[in-house]
């Protein structure tokens, strides 16, 4: 599903860090844990193609993406990955129902009638469909984020930092309702943070 | 969901910004196509209503004035010329036709003038209802002037002194509505048509029994009068038409120099117009551009500003798998969609204010302000100034480092 092997990203500053070797398979829920600073999020962005790695050093199934041109990156990722950020950053510009039909325009997915809703559904936020982006929640945008995440079913999601800023209880939530969503659509799900909290819940673990 | 519908809305959620960049690019188009409307028709109306005169002769006075009187029917005599002078100097072989003109009553707004039926041919003016005016107190009606007072073939009225509407009126001369002038949007329109001698009648010139050996005909005026008119009357002008362009050489100077009388050329004056309200255009036209510049400048400085907010939301939408160029459009689309939305109402409200004016001006038809060639070298000029201001951002935008980006978080 995801392998690496030999993964350097050097710095626009001319610092090179080189990352270990280090495979998920389909499906399983892994965590990229270390300090702040540690280089996390630019692995994160190497293994999802955010950014491009050198050939031969990142598979994600079955695609060596550091092979592919940039638009073909571009499409790959909207086809096969979904992504979560520590904030929800909707576009406040659209409605709910908006934001996450966005991910599946720039997928350049169609949808099935109703993806949406039963998405909305599963995170128990239907009520807010037609809601604008500044008359709902923190809490609540961070669901719609997800939603957003898993509407084109993804093979595989990203989520750099999503606990970061929560407090007990709805890291726990979170957590739980990312792993809920990513086994709903069979995707692998690759979480990078320092927040030790969720440590226990992952058997896959990468410590930088 | 497209990337027109993501610009759409992304305008709509900044509707202050949004607006100004709005206003200035209407106002600004408003401003230099208003001008451009106003001076084209003002030309094509002088032209219409020009059509066919070459040259006044009046009474010594502002050649402008007897233009504006005598030919646009909106400035005041500058004196009357005696017809027997009048009849002398028409005899001139540069002149092919001479159409004697008597003005200085009206009838509630509407200006009367004593003439021949050669003046309403000048704008091909046919009768629609009734017939010529030929006796004595007969009148034809323009067709604007027939709506304006509502009249119609049959009726009477009595004249009144001057040309303001609040005159006193000349008593025991009623005039007779014969005929009615069909629609030609000339000047013709608003006016009152009517022989020389109805307008000497009502100036109180007893009515001398006409014997048939008094009465003589002045050929190249097409007007037959007793002995004692041609002695004593008066008119106000001649329209003049040359046989040959010699005319337009000799006929003024000869005029000018040897008699009592003043030639002004219509063309001329009209020129003389232009060059004298020309600065005051000029400056307009340069403050419409400025406007317009000042737009591109509100739309360039609004797209950018908003990059910084939006930087992340581009960052997040090419993680979504939005190619560089869908991010450029956006953008792009974002800056054309408010020039277009501001050219397109600048249009609109600039034809629109002008068809306004036209109406509520006597003798000019609306239907002569149409798009004409300069109005789309305008628009095709802020549509390029629209370009250019949402290509930068565009293209700064296109750049975004989403890793980066993404990482400040």
């Amino acid at each position: 599903m995801l392998i690496c092997k030999n993964l350097i990203h050097t710095y626009k500053v001319g610092k090179t860090l080189s990352y270990p070797d280090w495979e998920v398979s389909q499906g399983e829920q892994a965590l990229i844990i270390g300090p702040s600073g540690c280089g996390k999020t630019s692995l994160l962005h190497l293994l999802s193609g955010i950014l491009k790695p050198a050939k031969d050093t990142v598979s994600l199934m079955g695609t060596d993406i550091g092979s592919l041109s940039q638009s073909e990156l571009d499409a790959f990722r909207g086809e096969h990955v979904g992504f979560v950020f520590q904030k929800p950053h909707l576009i406040s510009a659209l409605s709910v129902q908006e934001n996450i039909s966005l991910a599946a325009f720039f997928g350049k997915r169609k949808l099935k009638k109703n993806r949406i809703e039963e998405v909305l559904k599963s995170l128990a936020i239907e009520e807010l469909a037609t809601k604008k982006i500044h008359q709902i929640s923190q809490g609540q945008a961070q669901r719609v984020a997800i939603a957003r995440a898993v509407v084109n079913e993804p093979s595989i999601i990203f989520c750099d930092e999503p606990t970061a800023s929560l407090d007990d209880a709805s890291c726990d939530a979170v957590i739980r309702l990312l792993i809920d969503q990513a086994k709903a659509c069979n995707a692998s799900l690759i979480m990078a943070t320092h927040d030790q909290r969720v440590k226990d819940q992952f058997s896959n673990q990468l410590e930088l | 969901m497209s990337i027109f519908f993501l610009s759409w809305r992304s305008i709509i959620a900044k509707p202050l910004s949004s607006l100004l960049s709005w206003l200035l690019l209407t106002f600004g188009v408003l401003i230099v196509l208003l001008i451009l409307l106003i001076a084209n028709g003002l030309k094509s109306e002088i032209g219409k209503n020009a059509q066919g005169i070459d040259l006044v002769i009046g009474a010594k006075g502002s050649p402008l004035q007897i233009i504006l009187c005598n030919v646009f029917h909106v400035d005041f005599p500058t004196g009357n010329i005696s017809l027997k002078e009048a009849a002398t100097v028409s005899r001139s072989r540069y002149i092919e036709r001479a159409i004697p003109v008597s003005l200085g009553d009206s009838y509630r707004g509407a200006r009367i003038v004593g003439t021949t039926q050669e003046y309403p041919g000048l704008y091909n003016a046919g009768v629609l209802k009734g017939v010529w005016f030929e006796d004595h107190m007969e009148v034809v009606l323009g067709a604007g002037a027939a709506k304006k007072l509502g009249l119609k073939v049959g009726d009477t009225f009595e004249s009144q002194h001057g040309l303001s509407e609040d005159a006193d009126s000349h008593g025991g001369h009623p005039f007779i509505v014969v005929g009615i002038l069909e629609s030609t949007g000339t000047v013709v329109d608003q006016l009152i048509l009517t022989s020389l001698e109805s307008i000497w009648a009502v100036h109180g010139h007893d009515e001398h029994e006409e014997l048939e050996d008094s009465l003589m005909t002045i050929d190249h005026l097409k007007v037959t009068v007793t002995q004692e008119q041609y002695e004593e009357e008066d008119i106000t002008s001649l329209l003049i038409k040359y046989r040959s362009p010699m005319g337009a050489v000799m006929l003024p100077r000869a005029i000018n120099a040897e008699s009592n009388l003043q030639a002004a050329s219509p063309a001329f004056e009209a020129a003389r117009l232009f060059n004298i309200i020309g600065v005051g255009v000029e400056i307009l036209n340069y403050l419409g551009l400025l406007i317009i510049i000042i737009s591109g400048l509100s739309v360039f400085l609004s797209l950018l500003n908003s990059l910084k907010d939006r930087r992340y939301d581009i960052a997040i939408m090419r993680s979504m798998g939005a190619t560089a160029i869908q991010i450029f459009s956006h953008i792009l689309i974002e800056g054309m969609i408010i020039t277009f939305v501001g050219v397109v109402s600048g249009l609109a409200l600039a034809h629109g204010l002008v068809y306004i004016l036209a109406s509520n001006l006597e003798g000019v038809s609306p239907e002569s302000f149409y798009f004409i060639n300069e109005e789309w070298l305008v628009l095709v000029g802020c549509v390029v100034i629209g370009l250019i201001s949402s290509i930068i951002p565009a293209l700064v935008a296109y750049r975004t480092d989403i890793s980066e980006t993404l990482a400040k978080g």
